[in-house]
């Protein structure tokens, strides 16, 4: 009787006097015992076998290609249109997945958000919280009309020529976003209205901006 | 049933640090059956697990620019998804006003007590040939005797008994790591 064999057939549920009798008079094995009747009742729970739904793999992907970490790395290759739609929904998925459990009360800088010639009524305040490799958004915005069919506005922080991309939304009222940057680096938060096609490149309407 | 899970290439996971969101369907097809048993197990409830699957693979990606691709992501990603289980929990319980205050010094339940072990298992699991997940899968969820899974896989009793007796050998080899680990 070896112990791999007696565990083995322990953990299985398969013992028979021998092993039974070795798991018994084998200090190692003795000492193992536990931890094989806490394997053994792992691998009766449900926990084990379950799986998440398939759709939350493209929750994942969906919220990480509205995300600006890739942007940071890449400014000029964003995530493909369809992703900047998914990308409103990622927002709200944040916002109460993440934002309530996480946020502290107070933000760490406010700033105020004019709109520009192509959004004369447009206001918002933006507020930031500085995290660990990045900063949350929350944006109150009011006076822009809703983003046209076929269209989003998206979010931007730029440093000189380099922009970065916090996400996107369909319309006025409060946003919540993540981007990958601290602002100190980026100064200039800005909004655009972009087409929802093919081209990767910021070419969008400017309808918000702090300026530097 | 998914086939062996094998180690992530070096090549992904420099790609994942590197921010190829790509990456990160690799990363969650290898880890996410196991984040899910962590959380699972935890929060007892598929939703809210779900949710903190969703979170993990988030943060990971956040954080993915600091991960050293020299190591094995597996420690790191069941740090990440133990805490975003954690934070699931105590946002549900100030939600319903049993933990008014965020504080770090409230207990955790019995649940989160053996997501260490629930997580090297079915990485072990994950690893294993797709006919001995076969078995195992059968005889634990399932509930079928050697016998019924031999008629379900249509295969003899005899290869159930040997399949199942080399799956639990990986499973017992395991623990000797596992104790190592939590030492
Ligand atoms: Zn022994």
């Amino acid at each position: 009787m070896t112990c791999d064999r007696a565990r083995t057939l322990y953990l299985a549920g398969d013992a028979g006097d021998d092993e039974l009798a070795h798991l018994a008079a084998c200090a190692a094995c003795r000492d193992e015992r536990s931890a094989l009747d806490t394997t053994r009742s792992a691998l009766s729970g449900r926990a084990m076998w379950l799986e998440p739904a398939p759709h939350i793999a493209d929750q994942v992907v969906a919220m990480i290609s509205g995300s600006p970490a890739a942007a940071v790395r890449e400014p000029r290759r964003r995530a493909k249109a369809w992703t900047r739609l998914a990308a409103v929904a990622a927002a709200v998925v944040v916002a109460v997945g993440l934002g309530i459990a996480t946020r502290p009360p107070a933000p760490d800088w406010e700033v105020a958000m004019p709109g520009t010639e192509a959004a004369p009524a447009a206001t918002a305040s933006v507020k930031g919280w500085n995290e660990e490799g990045g900063t949350r958004l929350r944006l109150n915005i009011a006076g822009l009309p809703d983003a046209p069919t076929g269209s989003v506005y998206e979010f931007w922080l730029t440093s000189d020529a380099v922009h970065v991309s916090a996400g996107t939304f369909a319309a006025a009222g409060e946003v919540e976003l993540w981007v990958g940057v601290a602002r100190r680096d980026y100064p200039r938060l800005w909004v655009t209205l972009e087409k929802l096609d093919e081209d990767e490149s910021l070419s969008g309407v400017n309808v918000m901006d702090t300026g530097y | 049933m998914a086939g062996i899970a094998r180690p992530l290439s070096s090549k992904i996971l420099r790609r994942f640090a590197a921010g190829d969101p790509e990456a990160v369907r690799a990363l969650y097809n290898r880890y996410a059956k196991a984040v899910f048993t962590v959380t699972y197990s935890a929060l007892r409830d598929r939703s809210l697990a779900e949710e903190a699957v969703q979170a993990t693979f988030l943060q990971a990606w956040r954080a993915a620019g600091r991960f050293d691709t020299d190591r094995d992501p597996a420690p790191w990603l069941y740090a990440i998804a133990r805490r975003a289980a954690v934070d699931v929990h105590r946002r549900e319980r100030r939600h319903q006003g049993r933990e008014p205050f965020d504080t770090d010094m409230a207990a955790l339940p019995e649940t989160f007590e053996h997501t260490w072990e629930a997580w090297q298992i079915r990485l072990a699991i994950d690893e294993m040939p797709a006919e001995q997940q076969a078995v195992i899968e059968a005889i634990y969820f399932l509930g079928l005797t050697q016998a019924e899974t031999a008629r379900r896989l249509n295969v003899a009793l005899g290869t159930v008994k040997s399949r199942s007796y080399r799956a639990h050998q990986r499973l017992a080899t395991l623990l000797a790591h596992l104790d190592e680990a939590t030492a």
